[in-house]
């Protein structure tokens, strides 16, 4: 949990707590008091954890359209950008493309680098060429500083040799946390030793996006949201978590079209950067 | 000094506080005290929300028919020289530059090793700077506005003369068949241009940069997209270009990708299908 999470559910939470712990004070409505406070915190996680489910549904529920720029709109179900141009709509969808998958298949040390890199290239062209209407794919990228990234991952390392060591000489040792422990060290030795073999640490966010056409808003919306399910299966042979860009981050994504964030620092507070 | 967004979240906590701690000890019936701490946690959640949210509160409250307007400018300009985009964000500048990456190998003729070659090649470009890029590949339509243009004039052209041989009560019968003829072939050649959509592949580098100025957000982007050119020119071995003007237009708007005459027959022919 970061510094600005704690800070934000930590200061929101109490508030919220205070209210129950003086819920005596309301009387016979002490219940109630309680129930709404209890309420209020599930909405404050649910607003820190899940914001992408609770702000569409403000919308629709509002019937609330956004305008980013002139000319383009955000309908109020928050999946979409549209733009009018000359009476046709444009609706733009994103997808996030996440190689979380990919990594953690990638950290099995085991499995055979070279064959992964190979399949690369060719798994890439024949999802070009099953899709047959305009997409992009996106990689916003930047090189991490290596000595840094190195003792992080050393840190890392050493504070899990310590509870290995911890669990080992435990009157009841559990053989599979032990086993736990054993492979994520194995992972971050890998790390270690791939920063060791001259490839650089990277920090990255990816994501996917797709425009359609169409004579009416709902026309176009709909015709996206086809193809936003056709590139989810094509993209599924790459080992991608996707997922459909809905409520805030879809703004974020739509300004990333015309500019990026200038620091890592700014990238890393907008989104979770693989790294 | 404090960004909005803190100052809002201190606000509306402090408020929530104050609302709640006065009420509950003062002297007034329950169901008053219960309403005041229905406010007070809205409040609450209020402040949590600011944290994504901040950038709504102001549009929000001048929201007028349902619609929150965060912007009325156009989303970005093209620099006067021609070679980035402008976007500004308060009092802050940033500019946006574009450099083409012309890769033509196919996978399908590469052997296995090349294949790794290529892949290593690649990772190599995701690190080559510190400051954040973006690696886009965009498949888009290939612009066929101008020739169907060209069709559609033509088709005008011939539909008018054979309206016009039709009308004449001494027309040569001959004559007004083949300009029968000619009309049919430009409308099947107009519906089969349209019918077809021929797709490319695209890719390009983003990189943007902050400054006080146009001028120096310009200068600094442009000096930034030359290193990553070089870099990555150098690293695939192949020739990388700043994009400007029209392409990047393409690259940024969404009627660009899919232009719109290209596209408009097919729509028709959708549309008359579907007997909208």
């Amino acid at each position: 949990m970061d510094e600005e999470t704690i800070i934000y559910l930590g200061f929101t939470g109490i508030v919220a707590l205070i209210a129950i712990f003086f819920s005596a004070n309301y009387g016979p409505l002490s219940i109630v008091a309680i129930v709404l406070s209890i309420v209020t915190l599930i909405i404050i996680a649910i607003i820190n954890y899940a914001d992408f489910i609770l702000f569409p549904i403000v919308t629709i529920v509002l019937g609330i359209k956004t305008v980013p720029a002139k000319n383009y709109m955000i309908p109020k179900n928050q999946n979409c950008i549209i733009k009018n141009v000359n009476g046709l709509y444009y609706a733009t969808g994103y997808l996030t493309a996440n190689v979380y998958n990919y990594v953690f298949a990638a950290e099995r040390v085991d499995v055979s680098e070279e064959q992964k890199l190979a399949s690369g290239p060719e798994k890439w062209e024949r999802i070009v060429m099953n899709v047959k209407f305009p997409f992009k794919f996106h990689l916003i990228t930047y090189a991490n500083e290596i000595q840094a990234y190195r003792e992080d991952l050393e840190g890392k390392r050493g504070f899990l040799e310590f509870q290995l060591s911890k669990e080992m000489q435990a009157a009841s040792p559990n053989q599979l946390t032990i086993d736990d422990f054993q492979r994520r060290i194995n992972v971050i030795q890998s790390r270690i030793e791939r920063l060791s073999s001259g490839e650089r640490p990277v920090g990255s966010v990816m994501y996917i996006e797709s425009i359609a056409v169409g004579v009416s808003e709902k026309a176009a919306a709909d015709a996206l949201t086809n193809q936003i399910n056709q590139l989810q299966t094509v993209f599924n042979s790459m080992d991608l978590s996707i997922t459909r860009v809905v409520g805030r981050e879809l703004n974020i994504l739509f300004r990333f079209g015309y500019f990026i964030p200038t620091s890592t620092s700014e990238l890393e507070g907008l989104f979770n950067v693989q790294k | 000094m404090p960004s909005l967004k803190s100052l809002l979240f201190v606000a509306f906590v402090g408020i929530s506080l104050v609302i709640m701690i006065v009420t509950s000890t003062l002297q007034i019936p329950s169901y008053v005290k219960i309403i005041f701490l229905a406010i007070a946690l809205f409040i609450d959640i209020l402040a949590m929300s600011t944290r994504f949210y901040s950038y709504l509160f102001i549009p929000l409250y001048r929201m007028k028919d349902k619609t929150i307007v965060l912007s009325n400018e156009e989303p970005f300009y093209i620099a006067p020289s021609g070679n980035a985009i402008i976007t500004r964000e308060g009092s802050d500048v940033y500019a946006t530059a574009f450099v083409k990456i012309p890769i033509y190998k196919s996978a399908t003729e590469m052997n296995e090793e090349e294949k790794i070659d290529f892949a290593r090649l690649f990772s190599r470009i995701v690190s080559i700077s510190k400051t954040p890029y973006k690696i886009t590949t965009q498949m888009y339509l290939i612009n066929k506005d101008e020739y169907i243009n060209k069709i559609r004039d033509r088709l005008n052209e011939v539909e008018e003369r054979y309206q016009k041989s039709m009308s004449e009560k001494e027309a040569n019968p001959s004559v007004v068949e083949r300009e029968k003829g000619e009309v049919t072939m430009w409308h099947n050649l107009l519906e089969s241009i349209g019918r077809i959509q021929s797709h490319a592949l695209l890719n390009y580098v983003t990189v943007t940069a902050m400054g006080s100025t146009e001028e120096e957000a310009t200068a600094l982007a442009t000096q930034q997209a030359d290193e990553l050119s070089s870099g990555i020119g150098a690293t695939l071995g192949i020739t990388t270009s700043m994009m400007s003007g029209e392409e990047i237009l393409l690259v940024t708007q969404a009627d660009y990708t899919i232009p719109f005459s290209t596209v408009s027959e097919e729509i028709r022919q959708k549309t008359v299908s579907e007997g909208l």
